[in-house]
């Protein structure tokens, strides 16, 4: 009791001082409720409340879309929306709720969207989310303490471990919407590109202009307020190909808001999208295959987020009564020490990096969502895992956060990564790497190897990739290939790298969590990956010709 | 040639006297879909098994909301529409893919294939998307057909062989409709400054106050020649408070004005009043003691009623049920009998417009399968004369009365358009009250009941539960043999059709018009329903269902402790 009430004094007696929360409507809110549920929200018998968070977000989106020239009906106007998120640990320092669900599904803060704009509307919303999570936490202390009970289990490591004060603020820039008819104008140009080509079934073009305004505050008084500008274009066609299948193919390019890119270079972005809806109506079916497979960057971006990335993320297992093996918990929580990767790769994660290549990098994390600020990590050095992501619950050897706790409305905070870079200490050129594939190739007696441009998404083992380059080592001659499926891709693959290219390329992703994480990877030449022909059949050809 | 004669001249008056105030040969939407669906159509009839029948619907307009709450806006967004949808039914008339399945419903998802589409000013992107569209739709029909076929020959026999289809009449029709300007802007203050009467009460856990319109026109065509241009409106201003006691019983009031046009809105002064007058009633049902389940004489008044009326007997009034064998058919086989209280007619007429000056969403020209609307006496005087129909004929009714309806992706049922109960003799509400009291006496009751209002509410009809309708009573008032009256909260009216309808002793002459949305197997669809208060020798009453949750243990912060201001 004693130590509770010298909590709760020190934090009502924390001042703002310099560090003064910014002044504006989300914060005033934010902060008024938050010194309310400090005072006033007590559950009689149960658990206190003993931290809490807020964070707001609010969205403003401006899009356009065509099809083969032809705008599609889109709001005459930018939408906006405001999201609100609250969560609340009841307990103390050393045993907390957080950690424990009843199903693993369902491990989230309590959240509202649609929240009305106005204080009085996001203190309400606030009200009842913290209302809410006090009500959830309460509930998964009694359930966590029993099943540590029940399962005699004790815990070194505190749940909540101290960390200091932080904050950051930058200024909030109001949203610029692109001109409208010059957005319009574009979409239609560029969808207009695909009405050459007769076998397109669709073609269209979506450009997106959107900004976040995220605000966030705990009872700890760190808080944190910045903007998020994205920026894309997305090109999207379906074909039949000549065998009849059905496909649908998509290109996403993020670009710097402010910063778009000219006519022309979209027009060549057009082009090639359309060369490569080419070389798949054209494509061939894969056979079985057993060899080294070359990477390109977009590829090996895919590759390391579905092998290495997520195998790092959450390595505190998620306690619960139902099952007792959390499938979100990364299988290299106990390969610190241990060589995981290629030795002549080193990884990183900077999450306080705002922008690369041009491009602004939506897993920018300045402070994590329990109020600590986010460190720059070396993950991997020569090949070997040296540390992991660390929330403020920690893991057996981690002794303080490092500021990777991220929240979204479907995961309260857990360890994750955030801008993670694989980085090659010597590096081949395109074409160098190209040649190596081929040699490997003619050392393993193969008639051919594979560049992949894309990596597919790897569940069990197994993922399918709807197209791929086949090389032969003959000539090094290319010929497109549909219908590959990768069987037993594991974290094997990652030690298999023979060699990296020197073209850095940043891909965004989404975690299991839909966390946006960025992976900038080179190309890389991966000994070994075991191809299948899909077992997709054709659609028969339509009963009525295209109009 | 004498058929055919005589069908020319069957039709040529309906196309001649059809409403119509611009030209459907020059719509280019229509002229587009008619183009592809005529190519299409003439190589999918000759497929195995055959498309025998090809319809195109598309939708283009504008939907508007803005929902405002505690002096801010939570969304206000203007949204341009253009929807496609394709239906294809293979086989044949006497059986083909929509035909009920028993054991299985694998056949309902996908008869229809629904997708925005671009506009028609380019026809390469236009037609394209209904080249597509017609494909999925074909393929997904044959697929369809054979398990129909399969289902057919494996298991037990309906009762009702009838057609899958009749082929509905070649129609004509073209109307076009300036849209509305809707300064969503205009209307941000007052709802705004309604919002803010809702601070400072603590008992209101919940408040919104929404404008939402949705207006524009669809375009139909078919494989039997039918081209149509209908347009369609909805305005509407609403709002809702709820509240939660700390037994978890959940209350609310809510306010709606469907209107013409967005100038029809409710002045300032009005909707300030009303919203006050509800949140008056919010607080004295936060106060009100919990109801007991009881049966005892009620007067379901005026809205309450019509919502009674659309919940237990319209559903068992639309023909496409009798057909399927896992509904309760209530009314199969009951035709020219007495089915309910002979005081009551039930009309449903989806060509009326208004009902007291205020509009009725349920109106309609033609409905989504391109049939003309009809009104039809589905119960006279107690006696079952006719069934709301869509182009899949039932015994003893071949043909649709413009009553096949669905929401856009869903496949059409006949469905409920403007519902209305009428009573043969009436009495001033005030004096149904007195009778509501002389029937607790002569019953010996301790009381009866008055409910004010109903939220809505289900029936079920199928066979596999009991074919029972619940209503959610959201203010229910209690009266004691000397008339006095006393809120009570928590009750819900429980009931079956056929018991509950014969009790009707007494009807009032205070029409009151419903509208609302009714979400059923074909969709949400917008639908009016009107009914006098009527008077029932008893109707029971049970416990609503309750939340798990307790109020919030603070107080709402706008609110001091104490629960003022």
């Amino acid at each position: 009791m004693r130590k509770y009430l010298l909590f709760c004094l020190t934090l009502l007696a924390l001042p703002l001082g310099a560090e003064a929360l910014p002044d504006n409507m989300y914060f005033r809110a934010m902060h008024d409720e938050m010194q309310r549920t400090r005072k006033e929200l007590r559950m009689k018998g149960g658990a206190r409340p003993y931290f809490a968070a807020y964070k707001v977000i609010f969205s403003t989106t401006q899009s356009f879309t065509a099809q083969f020239g032809v705008p599609y009906a889109a709001p005459k106007q930018a939408q906006s929306g405001l999201e609100a998120m609250a969560y609340v640990y009841a307990g103390n320092a050393k045993n907390n709720s957080s950690g424990f669900v009843n199903n693993v599904y369902y491990y989230r803060p309590a959240t509202s969207l649609s929240v009305p704009v106005s204080y009085d509307g996001l203190r309400r919303i606030l009200w009842r989310l913290t209302d809410n999570a006090y009500a959830a936490a309460g509930d998964s202390y009694e359930k966590k303490m029993a099943y540590k009970r029940q399962k005699n289990l004790t815990d070194d490591q505190p749940d909540f471990s101290a960390a200091s004060r932080a904050f950051y603020v930058r200024d909030i820039t109001p949203f610029e919407p692109l001109d409208e008819q010059y957005g319009q104008k574009l979409v239609q140009e560029l969808s207009a590109m695909g009405k050459e080509t007769a076998y397109l079934e669709s073609f269209s073009a979506s450009l997106q202009i959107s900004q976040q305004d995220i605000y966030f505050l705990d009872s700890e008084n760190d808080f944190y307020q910045y903007s998020q500008p994205l920026c894309s274009l997305t090109l999207t066609a379906a074909l039949r190909t000549k065998e009849g299948y059905q496909e649908n193919q998509t290109e996403y390019t993020p670009f710097l808001c402010g910063q778009m890119p000219s006519v022309e270079q979209w027009r060549s972005k057009t082009r090639e999208f359309l060369a490569r809806l080419d070389s798949m109506y054209q494509a061939k079916k894969a056979e079985p295959y057993l060899g080294p497979v070359l990477l390109e960057a977009e590829a090996a971006g895919g590759f390391f987020n579905q092998l290495f990335v997520r195998n790092v993320n959450n390595p505190k297992p998620l306690l619960s009564a139902q099952d007792e093996t959390d499938a979100s918990t990364g299988q290299f929580k106990d390969k610190r020490g241990l060589r995981v990767i290629s030795p002549f790769f080193d990884v990183y994660d900077r999450p306080q990096l705002k922008q690369y290549q041009g491009e602004s990098l939506t897993a920018f994390t300045p402070l994590d969502d329990e109020g600590v600020q986010a460190q720059q990590l070396q993950l991997v050095q020569s090949g070997k895992l040296l540390t992991l992501p660390a929330a403020r619950s920690l893991i057996e050897g981690q002794k303080q956060s490092n500021g990777h706790a991220r929240m979204n409305r479907w995961t309260y905070p857990r360890a994750a990564l955030t801008n993670v870079f694989f980085v090659p200490q010597k590096t081949l050129s395109s074409s160098q790497l190209e040649q190596k594939l081929l040699e490997r190739c003619r050392e393993l007696g193969l008639e051919y190897g594979y560049i992949f441009p894309y990596f597919p998404v790897i569940n069990s083992g197994k993922g399918e990739l709807n197209f791929a380059w086949r090389i032969y080592a003959k000539d090094g001659r290319r010929e497109p290939v549909y219908g590959l499926r990768l069987e037993n891709m594991t974290t094997r693959s990652l030690r298999d790298i023979l060699a990296a290219g020197e073209n850095m390329k940043v891909s965004e992703f989404s975690s299991s969590s839909f966390l946006p994480v960025a992976v900038a990877a080179p190309s890389i030449l991966v000994d070994e990956i075991e191809i299948l022909p899909t077992q997709r059949k054709p659609d028969r050809a339509p009963f009525v010709p295209l109009p | 040639m004498k058929i055919h004669f005589l069908a020319v001249l069957l039709l040529c008056p309906i196309t001649a006297f059809a409403s119509v105030n611009c030209d459907i040969q020059k719509e280019l939407p229509l002229q587009l879909m008619g183009q592809e669906l005529k190519r299409s159509f003439k190589i999918l009839k000759k497929q195995n098994p055959p498309i025998y029948y090809l319809s195109y619907t598309y939708k283009t307009g504008e939907n508007a909301v803005l929902a405002v709450a505690y002096d801010g806006v939570a969304i206000k967004r203007q949204t341009p529409v253009s929807t496609a949808e394709v239906m294809a039914r293979a086989g044949s008339a006497k059986l083909d893919n929509t035909h009920a399945l028993r054991a299985e419903r694998e056949n309902w998802a996908l008869p229809v294939w629904t997708a925005p589409i671009p506009d028609a000013a380019d026809p390469k992107g236009f037609l394209s998307a209904w080249w597509r569209g017609t494909q999925q739709a074909a393929e997904n029909a044959q697929r369809d057909f054979s398990r129909v076929q399969s289902n057919v020959r494996t298991m037990a026999a309906v009762r009702d062989q009838s057609d899958d289809f009749v082929f509905p009449p070649k129609e004509t029709y073209c109307r076009t409709e300036s849209l509305q300007t809707v300064d969503l802007d205009k209307y941000d203050p007052l709802l705004r400054e309604a919002s803010r009467l809702v601070r400072g009460k603590d008992f209101v856990l919940g408040a919104s106050f929404v404008i939402s319109v949705e207006q524009g026109h669809r375009y139909f065509a078919d494989s039997q020649g039918t081209r149509l241009k209908t347009p369609y409106a909805f305005f509407r201003l609403s709002y809702q408070l709820s509240g939660r006691g700390k037994d978890g019983l959940e209350i609310s009031r809510d306010g709606i004005y469907d209107v013409f046009s967005p100038q029809d809105f409710p002045s300032r002064g009005r909707l300030l009043a009303d919203v006050g007058q509800s949140l008056r009633e919010l607080e004295e049902l936060s106060k009100a003691p919990e109801g007991e389940p009881y049966s005892a004489p009620t007067i379901l008044k005026g809205r309450a009623a019509a919502v009674f009326v659309h919940e237990v007997m319209g559903h068992r009034l639309e023909g496409y049920r009798l057909k399927n064998a896992g509904d309760g058919q209530t009314l199969a086989g009951k035709v020219g009998q007495q089915v309910i209280s002979p005081l009551i007619t039930i009309t449903a007429d989806p060509t009326q417009t208004a009902f007291k000056g205020e509009p009725l969403r349920g109106h309609y020209v033609y409905d989504d399968e391109g049939v003309k609307a009809h009104p039809v006496t589905l119960i006279e005087n107690g006696v079952l004369k006719n069934f709301l129909m869509q182009s899949s004929p039932i015994e003893g009714f071949a043909h649709s009365n413009g009553h096949g309806r669905k929401e856009t992706g869903y496949r059409a049922e006949a469905r409920m358009s403007v519902i209305r109960a009428t009573a043969s003799k009436t009495v001033p509400y005030e004096k149904l009250e007195e009778m509501l009291l002389e029937e607790i006496k002569r019953q010996g009751k301790p009381y009866g009941f008055i409910v004010d209002d109903l939220g809505g509410g289900f029936t079920l009809t199928g066979t596999g539960l009991p074919q029972s309708f619940k209503l959610q009573a959201k203010r229910v008032l209690r009266v004691y043999p000397d008339g006095r009256k006393e809120v009570v909260r928590g009750l819900d009216v429980v009931g079956t059709p056929l018991v509950s309808f014969n009790k009707i002793l007494a009807a009032g002459d205070d029409d009151t018009l419903f509208n609302g949305s009714c979400g059923a197997d074909s969709g949400w669809v917008p639908q009016s329903n009107i009914a006098p208060s009527l008077l029932f020798e008893n109707l029971e009453m049970e416990k609503t269902q309750k939340s798990d949750f307790k109020p919030p243990l603070l107080p709402a912060p706008d609110v001091q402790k104490g629960g003022k201001e």
